[in-house]
C-alpha cells in the first residue's frame, strides 16, 4: 500500500513519534483555524475549538481508516465539531435580507475613496467584499462555500465531509454563488 | 434559445458544462445582454471567492495542544534542585544522627600532624556548624509555632515540610514557565 505524505506522519504518531504530531499539526493548523473562524466569527472561540480538535485527532487517529484520505477524515470531524458548536451557539448576525452592507459602505469603511466608485475596486477589495457577503449568509450555504473555497476541496469530498449528496452539494454551492451573485448585482456591480 | 437557467450560466462561468452546452450558451450571449451581465456577475463571485483571506493562527494553539497532550517534563534545573534538596534532607538527618559537632572522632582528625586529616576536620566541623545553625533555626521556628499554635513540631518535620514545598514549588514552576518549543514564528500577519 502506497502511503502519502500525511499517512506516512501517522504511521510515526501512532509508533508513538510526537514530533510527527506536532508536524501534522502545524500542516493542518492554518486551514483548520480559518475554516473554524469563519464559520463561528469570534477569535477566541475558534482558537479554542482548533485547539479540541487536535485534541480530538490525536486521542481518536488509532481508528483513522488508511484507505482513505487523512485530509477527508480530518475536515469531517473538523466539520462535526464546528456544526455542533454553531447549532448549540448560533451566531446571529444580519442576513442579506436585513441589513445589506453594500460594496460602497464596506469601501467607505476601508476609507477608500475612488472617483468612479466602485467599479474600480481592486481585486482584493473586491474579494473581500464577496467574503462579506458570504458571511451573513446562511449556515448550511456557507460551510459548503467554505469548504470548496477557502479549503480547495472537491465536490466528492465535500459530500465525503458533510454526508450529503454529491448532487446535494453541487445545488447548494450554486444557490450559495447565486445569492451572492443577487447581493452584488442589487448594488448595482459586476466586476465589468 | 430562451435564455439559460441561471445554474446553467453559473456552471458556464465556472467552465463546467460539456463543448455543446458550452457553446449553446456562448451562442446565446452573443445576442442577449441580460445573461451576458448575469454570466459577469457570476465571474466576479467566482474571482472573488477563489481570493480568500486567510489569517495566521495564534502561537498558543499549537503550544497549547502540546501542553494538553503532553505534560512538560521537570527542566534539568528542577532535577538539580531536587537533587540538592535531597541531598541537604540526608545531610542533616546524618548530622543530627551522629552528633558529629561533639564527634571524638573528628576532634582527634583535627589536632593531628597529618595534614590531610586535619583538612577534613576541618571541613567536616565547617559543614557541622553550618548544619548546626540552620537546625537550630528550625527548632526556633517549632518552638515559635509551637507557642503561637499549641502545636509540636519538632525541627525535623518542619525541615521536610520545607524540602517538599521547595520542590513542589520547583515543579510548578517548571510547568509554569515550559521550555520553548522550536520552530515557531512570533508573526500574525494577514
Amino acid at each position: 500500500m502506497i502511503l502519502d505524505d500525511d499517512q506516512k506522519l501517522i504511521r510515526r504518531i501512532l509508533k508513538g513519534d510526537r514530533s510527527s504530531f506536532e508536524k501534522l499539526m502545524h500542516q493542518y493548523n492554518k486551514r483548520m483555524f480559518n475554516f473554524i473562524y469563519r464559520m463561528v466569527r469570534d477569535e477566541e472561540v475558534a482558537v479554542e475549538l482548533t485547539q479540541d480538535f487536535f485534541i480530538k485527532i490525536y486521542t481518536v487517529i488509532q481508528k483513522y481508516n488508511f484507505q482513505y484520505k487523512f485530509s477527508t477524515w480530518a475536515y469531517r470531524i473538523c466539520y462535526n465539531l464546528v456544526i455542533d458548536h454553531v447549532r448549540k451557539n448560533p451566531v446571529y448576525v444580519d442576513s442579506l435580507d436585513q441589513n445589506p452592507l453594500t460594496r460602497k459602505q464596506l469601501a467607505r469603511t476601508d476609507q477608500v475613496v475612488r472617483e468612479d466608485g466602485f467599479s474600480v475596486l481592486e481585486k482584493r477589495e473586491m474579494s473581500d467584499y464577496i467574503w462579506s457577503v458570504v458571511d451573513r449568509i446562511p449556515e448550511k450555504y456557507r460551510h459548503l462555500i467554505l469548504l470548496r473555497y477557502q479549503q480547495g476541496l472537491k465536490y466528492d469530498e465535500i459530500a465525503g465531509v458533510t454526508d450529503l449528496p454529491v448532487g446535494t452539494v453541487k445545488n447548494r454551492i450554486f444557490k450559495a454563488k447565486d445569492l451572492i451573485r443577487k447581493e452584488i448585482s442589487q448594488d448595482g456591480m459586476s466586476s465589468q | 434559445m430562451e435564455c439559460p437557467p441561471n445554474e446553467t450560466l453559473a456552471r458556464y462561468s465556472e467552465k463546467s458544462l460539456n463543448t455543446v452546452e458550452s457553446a449553446l450558451v456562448r451562442d446565446h450571449l452573443i445576442h442577449c445582454e441580460a445573461c451576458r451581465g448575469r454570466v459577469n456577475e457570476f465571474n466576479a463571485v467566482d474571482e472573488g471567492l477563489s481570493r480568500p483571506r486567510m489569517l495566521t493562527p495564534p502561537l498558543e494553539i499549537e503550544k497549547s495542544v502540546l501542553r494538553r497532550l503532553f505534560p512538560v517534563l521537570p527542566t534539568y534545573g528542577a532535577v538539580f534542585a531536587f537533587v540538592a534538596a535531597s541531598l541537604l534532607l540526608l545531610i542533616t538527618w546524618i548530622y543530627v544522627y551522629f552528633d558529629f559537632a561533639n564527634n571524638s572522632l573528628i576532634q582527634a582528625m583535627q589536632v593531628t600532624s597529618n595534614r590531610l586529616f586535619r583538612l577534613m576536620g576541618g571541613l567536616i566541623q565547617g559543614i557541622s556548624t553550618i548544619f548546626s545553625g540552620v537546625y537550630a533555626g528550625f527548632k526556633a521556628i517549632s518552638k515559635l509555632l509551637s507557642a503561637l499554635t499549641n502545636i509540636n513540631l519538632p525541627g525535623e518535620i518542619i525541615l521536610l515540610g520545607i524540602f517538599i514545598l521547595t520542590v513542589g514549588t520547583v515543579f510548578a514552576a517548571s510547568r509554569v514557565f515550559p521550555r520553548k518549543q522550536r520552530g515557531q514564528s512570533q508573526s500574525r500577519a494577514l
